[in-house]
């Protein structure tokens, strides 16, 4: 038998790259992922028995009182909703129980994506190697999550601190998006050795 | 440094003290082979000439010698190749803007065999041979067989002419260094840190604006780093420049990029920067990137981009040590380099007055000022009279003497007095071009100015402020005055959203001329006589342009094509404003009239690496692999790319080739069972109350009618009616359908399904969800599928009859959650389990295992499409290419259908006549082997030339199941033609083949049930 509860992390075969003073690669799991797609005026309701309430702008996070699920509203409809603990199913059946009649849909995509994290003090540098959006912290400040780019890759970006980002990527790009963080963080650690041996 | 001491007298022309260089550290580099020295804070041009070294390259065309004519980005001459170990050598670089460091190898192109004794400069001879349109002209014919009248030319002239002219050469090794790339972000962009971009980037700064002063060179201040008498702010020039910089280092919304060059203005305000990071340095650190690529996307671009000096255009003006006089003063004051002993100063503008009386003062004697109006200024003439210059109004060069360096100006002054100077320095000033190639590009209009005697904006473009000598400012005051109001300007701006704009930028600048010449349309009707170069890069002379307009050419970009004037690689910087004088004095108009051409990005070139990045190797695109990759790569799969996927062609044994494991894998499928990774299949799925319907109006296939636990094969086609993609809709749920799609149409079909949902089918509720990566999948097909897959699973009944074909189950497989669809792409009984990405190599392996014991084995790609082909089954995008319809495919399209999409255009008329390519089966006779993919119908072995094919190939491939080569191929009105005898013209003749029908094996489907 195969453990359900044990599946394949997709950067498990992957050399993570990291520098102290620049930024630092680690894998990030995620148990469930859910996109929730539902009017938004009828969030709320789908929301309820997570704790959520799922009335945030688009491109923010919301993290439920009791910490355990949160949701990145990734447009005027749909909700990306993560849990670290908590199988995917169980959360689905959570929402379907009160959903009542409301048009929503709910997709699992647990597998769908890997997750990184980002952190240190050079990681908006690092992000912007391939990144096109303003990264700064008043106009992408913690708890802001998107989709963007990085480099050729399409990434869900959501910046967690000052010095620390999320990034959600399709399983099969992320051997490429890890090779994108490594290059950029041997260029800001090359460059910033460059500047401190002037 | 421990390096052998080198006699100072080397640097035979370095001054006693002074200039920006470091005296106290000595660096050594060589020139072709030649041992000199400089000083950091040199460039390679001054090093070269503070040795006395003038002659530095040979020109594109005439192989003249040629020298350092400026000390910028603008140079157009002194090219040279730097290496830097044996795998590294850049060619073309401006020796002008090439920093020395210690071990610098650099070396002068195109002469052969050395620099001063070039074979090649028998061009120079053949000059009246060699005009402009030559190539045109001369290189015509003759026929050459086969070939035909463009023969000679591809095969004779062209590499010939390659080889001749030209610049360095290319490396032929892969690039050794790392380049990097950077998104940035900032209210104000300030190109440029002379006096004006400083004082905008101050006055930006201070309103509160996060700015970034990007400069091409090595340390900012632009024309301040030759200018040691002025003072600013009451400080000396230097003093001000270092407290600034310093005050703006400080400053923490404030980045300085030196040696950064901001090379185009794409739209919406991003400005492509290329920064140059290891190439100044002796030893470049392991893994720095040697240049970076910065797209800085700017609210508001302050341009103080400064101006160029524009050369004199008379005979012979092209000879090492004729250089322009602002160089002249930047050699002497910046780098403490005499560029000459003996000077001539040949002036149409009263900036050259005070630069003379500054030469003769440091002891380069002025022979003589000649100016070429018929009086200076009040204030020049004051200035030279001041310093016992002598100048002669209104005269002109007639010529200049000297083989590798000038030896002598001719002069004709008034009355015809000719005179011989001896000289070995000329310096010209023939007024400034304001550098306005971005505020071009960022779509601002430029027009001829007469009062200053150049080209100058001609109206503001809203959040783009010009300031200082780029305006046309002239005079250090005045200069940074613009500078700093251009950076309250930019704060303005942002404030108001560029409202304040029209204030801020006057439409019509008002320069002040005191430093600028007269057009030189006015001062020259007609053009001189003897080769007087006016792109001295590309070798176009004076004559040159007069050829072109006698010969017809009037508008400037056709002049500029004809005669190649302002097509090199410094893009006409030095020249251009020349050329158009001249041309507007030929044709009799204005130069205004004339226009200008068109400013194209890179502003100076750009490596491929900097715009490359970090894509090469791995990186050059993303490489995606499924889940069960690992597994397939530890059997020794051979890869194929399928897009950006790479996907298992073919499992081989010890011993096969692709031929003998892709027809055991065939056969394996057909005789037993064979299980197939098809993970990267597009999936979507389609949830929601109106999610049948939705996908009922989107495929040509009738969907709204699918029960649940069902599945249907479906055509998906483009408005215009063509096919665009299939797969399999399955119906999970009353509201909830996974669909597939192609491999590679996956990200395509999920847009046009997102289009139409959004904008056309909006009174259907339902969403998308991309689901390709969720899932792994796994075929198992073949006549043991079932019995691989019974004792696995949980959940389902797949026993005879229980799941029908094209029925769709949700259970478990060895514990884990699966969803089974009974589908086949190769006629057998088959299955394609799909579990969750995390779990498809654990599922695959388990599969494979009991596969194998049963007597199967893993297949790949290139056994799929066999397999397929054989049951007729088309590939999208091989079977079809945009144009093909499914009626020509042999695919049903309801007529009860009242509509989807692509239906309205499946009866326009070209769509039903019954000659349309219809897909069919060839039969290859006997001894024919496989047909070639892509191959030609048509009726005759041997088509007289000129005869249309009926059709082509569109798949062949060895059927192992049928032990003859098969092929799939669209033919004109084929289904008509089946029993036909037609031809495949291959080029080793032409074969034999019958039309059949396209489905090889087992047309009646018996076994798809095992």
């Amino acid at each position: 038998m195969v453990d359900p509860r044990a599946p394949a992390c997709p950067v498990a075969s992957l050399d993570l790259p990291g520098n102290a003073a620049t930024g630092m690669v680690a894998a990030a799991y995620f148990r469930a992922r859910l996109s929730m797609r539902a009017a938004p005026d009828a969030a709320g309701r789908l929301g309820e028995p997570l704790g959520l309430r799922l009335d945030g702008r688009t491109n923010t996070a919301e993290i439920s009182a009791s910490g355990g699920t949160c949701a990145l509203r990734l447009g005027p409809d749909e909700w990306l909703l993560l849990s670290r603990t908590e199988p995917p199913d169980a959360l689905a059946a959570r929402i379907a129980a009160t959903a009542g009649g409301t048009p929503h849909a709910l997709v699992d995509v647990s597998h769908r994506h890997a997750g990184l994290e980002l952190a240190g003090p050079a990681v908006e540098a690092v992000l912007a190697s391939g990144c096109p959006l303003p990264l700064g912290i008043a106009a992408f400040p913690p708890g802001r999550a998107t989709r963007t780019l990085l480099a050729k890759a399409e990434i869900l970006l959501w910046r967690l601190a000052a010095d620390r980002f999320h990034i959600d990527v399709a399983r099969s790009l992320a051997p490429y998006t890890v090779g994108v963080l490594r290059e950029a963080i041997g260029v800001e650690v090359a460059i910033a050795e460059l500047r401190s041996g002037q | 440094m421990s390096r052998p001491p080198v006699e100072t007298s080397a640097e035979r022309f370095r001054t006693i003290n002074g200039g920006r260089i470091d005296r106290t550290r000595r660096l050594s580099f060589t020139f072709d082979g030649k041992p000199l020295t400089g000083h950091p804070g040199d460039t390679l041009a001054s090093a070269l000439l503070a040795s006395g070294v003038h002659l530095v390259g040979r020109s594109f065309k005439y192989h003249r010698p040629r020298g350092i004519l400026s000390a910028g980005s603008e140079e157009p001459n002194a090219l040279v190749t730097v290496r830097r170990g044996w795998r590294r050598a850049t060619p073309n670089l401006r020796a002008t803007e090439v920093e020395l460091y210690d071990g610098l190898v650099a070396e002068s192109q195109n002469r052969w065999p050395s620099l001063a004794f070039d074979l090649a400069s028998v061009n120079d001879r053949l000059a009246p041979l060699l005009s402009a349109g030559f190539y045109y002209k001369t290189f015509m014919g003759p026929r050459w067989g086969r070939l035909g009248a463009n023969g000679a030319w591809t095969r004779l002239y062209e590499p010939l002419i390659r080889r001749m002219a030209g610049l360095g050469r290319a490396p032929l090794d892969s690039d050794p260094d790392r380049y990097a790339t950077r998104y940035d972000h900032c209210d104000a962009l300030i190109v440029g840190a002379g006096p004006a971009g400083l004082m905008a980037a101050l006055a930006a700064a201070e309103a509160g604006l996060s700015v970034i002063v990007a400069d091409e060179q090595a340390e900012p201040g632009g024309s301040l780093l030759a200018e040691t008498t002025s003072a600013v702010h009451g400080r000396p020039a230097w003093t001000w420049l270092a407290d600034t910089v310093a005050q703006l280092a400080r400053m923490p919304r404030v980045r300085l990029l030196p040696r950064t060059t901001a090379f185009g203005c794409y739209p919406d305000h991003l400005i492509g920067l290329a920064e140059r990071l290891g190439d100044h340095l002796a030893e470049v650190p392991k893994g720095l990137p040697r240049e970076r690529l910065w797209q800085v996307r700017a609210r508001e671009v302050v341009l103080a981009t400064g101006a160029i000096e524009r050369p004199l255009v008379f005979p012979g003006n092209d000879r090492p040590g004729i250089m322009l006089a602002g160089a002249v003063e930047t050699y002497l004051e910046r780098f403490g380099v005499m560029a000459g002993t003996r000077a001539v100063v040949v002036t149409a503008c009263d900036s050259a007055y005070p630069i003379a009386a500054n030469l003769a003062e440091h002891g380069i004697e002025v022979a003589r000022i000649v100016e070429l109006r018929q009086a200076a200024g009040e204030a020049a003439r004051a200035t030279a009279e001041a310093a016992r210059l002598a100048i002669v109004a209104g005269a002109e060069v007639v010529g200049t003497r000297g083989r590798h360096r000038v030896r002598a100006a001719e002069i004709a002054a008034p009355g015809d007095r000719r005179e011989r100077i001896d000289c070995d320095l000329v310096a010209m000033a023939g007024g400034f071009t304001p550098t306005l190639h971005l505020f071009s590009q960022l779509r601002g209009q430029l027009a001829w100015d007469e009062a200053a005697g150049t080209l100058l904006p001609a109206a503001a473009v809203p959040h783009v402020h010009v300031a200082g000598a780029a305006a046309g400012r002239s005079g250090l005051t005045d200069v940074l005055e613009s500078g700093a109001r251009a950076g309250e300007a930019a704060a303005r701006s942002l404030a108001s959203g560029g409202a304040s704009q029209s204030a801020a930028t006057p439409t019509r600048l008002s320069p002040r001329s005191a430093t600028s010449a007269p057009s030189p349309a006015r001062r020259r009707p007609a053009p001189p006589a003897g080769r007087a170069f006016v792109d001295f890069q590309n070798d176009v002379t004076a004559s040159d342009l007069a050829l072109a307009t006698r010969e017809g050419f009037q508008a400037i970009e056709h002049v500029k094509r004809y005669t190649t004037t302002g097509m090199a690689t410094d893009q006409g910087k030095t020249s251009n404003v020349n050329a158009l004088g001249l041309v507007g004095g030929l044709l009799g108009r204005g130069i205004d009239a004339v226009g200008h051409t068109t400013f194209r990005p890179p502003y100076t070139p750009v490596t491929f690496g900097t715009l490359a990045g970090e894509a090469r190797g791995q990186l050059l695109d993303p490489i995606r692999v499924t889940g069960i990759d690992p597994s397939s790569r530890a059997r020794g799969a051979v890869f194929e790319d399928v897009g950006q996927w790479q996907r298992a062609r073919y499992f081989p044994r010890p011993g096969e080739d692709m031929h003998a494991a892709v027809a055991r894998e065939c056969r394996t499928v057909r005789g037993t069972v064979g299980v197939l990774d098809a993970s990267t299949l597009g999936k979507i799925e389609v949830v929601g109350p109106g999610a049948a319907e939705f996908l009922d109006r989107l495929y040509v296939t009738a969907l709204a009618s699918l029960p649940v636990g069902r599945c249907r094969y479906a055509v998906m086609l483009s408005e215009a009616g063509f096919v665009m993609d299939d797969g399999i809709v399955a119906r999970l749920a009353d509201d909830r359908f996974h669909i597939t799609t192609t491999t590679g149409g996956a990200a395509r079909v999920l847009a046009h399904m997102e289009d139409y949902r959004q904008t056309e089918f909006t009174d259907l509720v339902c969403w998308l969800t991309s689901t390709t990566e969720q899932w792994g999948v796994i075929a198992v097909q073949g006549p043991k599928a079932r019995d691989v897959l019974e004792p696995l699973i949980e959940g389902v009944n797949i026993a005879a009859g229980a799941l029908p074909h094209m029925g769709v189950a949700e259970g478990r497989i060895l514990g884990v959650p699966m969803r089974l669809f009974r589908v086949s792409f190769t006629g057998e009984l088959g299955y394609e389990v799909n579990v969750a990405s995390g779990y498809a190599r654990d599922i695959w392996d388990e599969l494979l295992a009991r596969s194998e014991a049963l007597g199967g084995c893993p297949y790949g790609t290139e056994a799929m499409h066999v397999l397929r082909a054989e049951k007729g089954f088309i590939i999208v995008g091989q079977e079809s290419d945009g144009t093909v319809t499914p009626g020509d495919l042999g695919l049903p399209v309801g007529k009860a259908k009242a509509d989807f999409v692509g239906k309205r255009s499946l009866a326009r008329p070209d769509m039903v006549v019954s000659d349309r390519p219809q897909l069919v089966g060839l039969e290859v006779a006997e001894g024919g082997g496989v047909l070639e993919e892509g191959a030609q119908v048509t009726q005759h072995a041997t088509p007289r030339p000129g005869t249309p094919a009926l059709g082509h190939v569109t798949s062949a491939y060895w059927s192992e199941a049928l032990r003859q080569p098969i092929a799939l191929a669209l033919v004109k009105g084929g289904r008509a033609r089946i029993g036909e005898t037609l031809h495949v013209p291959m080029p080793d003749g032409a074969r034999v083949v019958r039309v059949v029908s396209p489905v090889f094996y087992d047309p009646l489907g018996d076994r798809i049930d095992g």
